[in-house]
């Protein structure tokens, strides 16, 4: 909707193509007609959000489009605390010059862009001064405003939106790493330390693959004493006829089998 | 969505009850909250600068 509505920044005049198009449905006296709510009308119907913005239908007179808000359950008087509560970008926002919040009296309409701080709003408005702009409007003029049932994606996230999820979802899985646990204690990892998902897992591949390469080290030099114990074994057998090799190397694998050892390693770090 | 033309004639409605060119800026402050928002405007003052959000 707004992305539809910041393309006509700048028409300016009547008849102009969202008279023309406004017309051409609803008869030849909207084409110089105000047309505030027309550009309302046309930015819903060309970014796909009628059923949102205009559950009755097409709507050039302003009064009939904010009852049609009201009827919806979703108007909401323009004060300050409203719209700091309830306004939304997108919302269709409506205006009395004379400062009443009364539907009857409204002037003028346009779209949130922009909920700013001080409870104003920002906004793009077709047919101000006759020409489509943005605008900056408080709540002294502002009669009401409701916010259209958009569907979930048609008013898509801020980059500051995301840039405020992103920074959510990290808080919430990046866990600081307390003083008292196993990883700590063996000095993996510092105490504080903020471990996020990808540290974690760099720091588990890192490890893992660690222990892979421990653990065939360990096997080579079992493999190297082994080698050693046969080597052994068939120099005595070559001393003595008596001393069967096979059966000795057996016999010294079985004694080994039946001992618990502590191998040592050098540690690769 | 399908539409008929209102039989109580909007047009004559909208042409008595909206404002015929809609009100200019009623914020004193205006120019510059949509400056510092979007930057310079155009050579027609229309603001066209991107959401930064």
């Amino acid at each position: 909707m707004l992305a539809e509505a910041r393309k006509w920044l700048g028409t300016s005049g009547r008849p102009n193509a969202l008279t023309k198009a406004y017309a051409a449905r609803n008869g030849a006296e909207f084409l110089r007609a105000p047309w505030c709510d027309i550009a309302v009308t046309e930015w819903s119907r060309r970014s796909g959000n009628a059923a949102a913005v205009l559950p009755h239908g097409d709507r050039a007179y302003t009064v009939w489009h904010a009852q049609d808000g009201e009827r919806l359950g979703r108007w909401h008087a323009g004060t300050v605390a409203n719209i700091k509560k309830h306004a939304k970008p997108g919302a269709i926002v409506f205006f009395d010059w004379g400062g009443t919040d009364e539907i009857p009296k409204i002037d003028h309409v346009g779209i949130i862009e922009k909920v700013l701080d001080d409870g104003r709003v920002q906004t793009i408005e077709g047919n101000t001064d006759d020409a489509c702009k943005r605008r900056v409007r408080s709540a002294s003029v502002i009669a009401g405003f409701w916010n259209p049932p958009y569907e979930e994606d048609d008013m898509p996230l801020t980059d500051a939106d995301v840039k405020k999820i992103v920074a959510a979802v990290y808080d919430r899985l990046t866990h600081e790493v307390p003083p008292d646990v196993w990883a700590a204690r063996e000095g993996i990892l510092t105490p504080g330390q903020k471990i996020d998902p990808r540290t974690a897992w760099r720091q588990t591949w890192a490890y893992g693959k660690d222990g892979y390469h421990r653990l065939r080290e360990i096997l080579a030099k079992l493999d190297a004493q082994n080698a050693a114990i046969k080597a052994l074994a068939d120099a005595l057998a070559a001393r003595d006829a008596a001393i069967n090799a096979d059966e000795l190397v057996e016999r010294i694998r079985a004694e080994i089998a039946s001992v618990t050892v502590r191998l040592v390693t050098d540690d690769p770090a | 969505m399908t539409h008929t033309p209102d039989p109580v004639g909007e047009a004559a409605l909208v042409e008595h009850g909206v404002d015929r060119h809609g009100w200019g800026p009623t914020e004193p402050d205006e120019e510059a909250v949509l400056r510092e928002l979007y930057g310079e405007p155009d050579p027609d003052g229309i603001y066209r600068g991107e959401v930064d959000g």
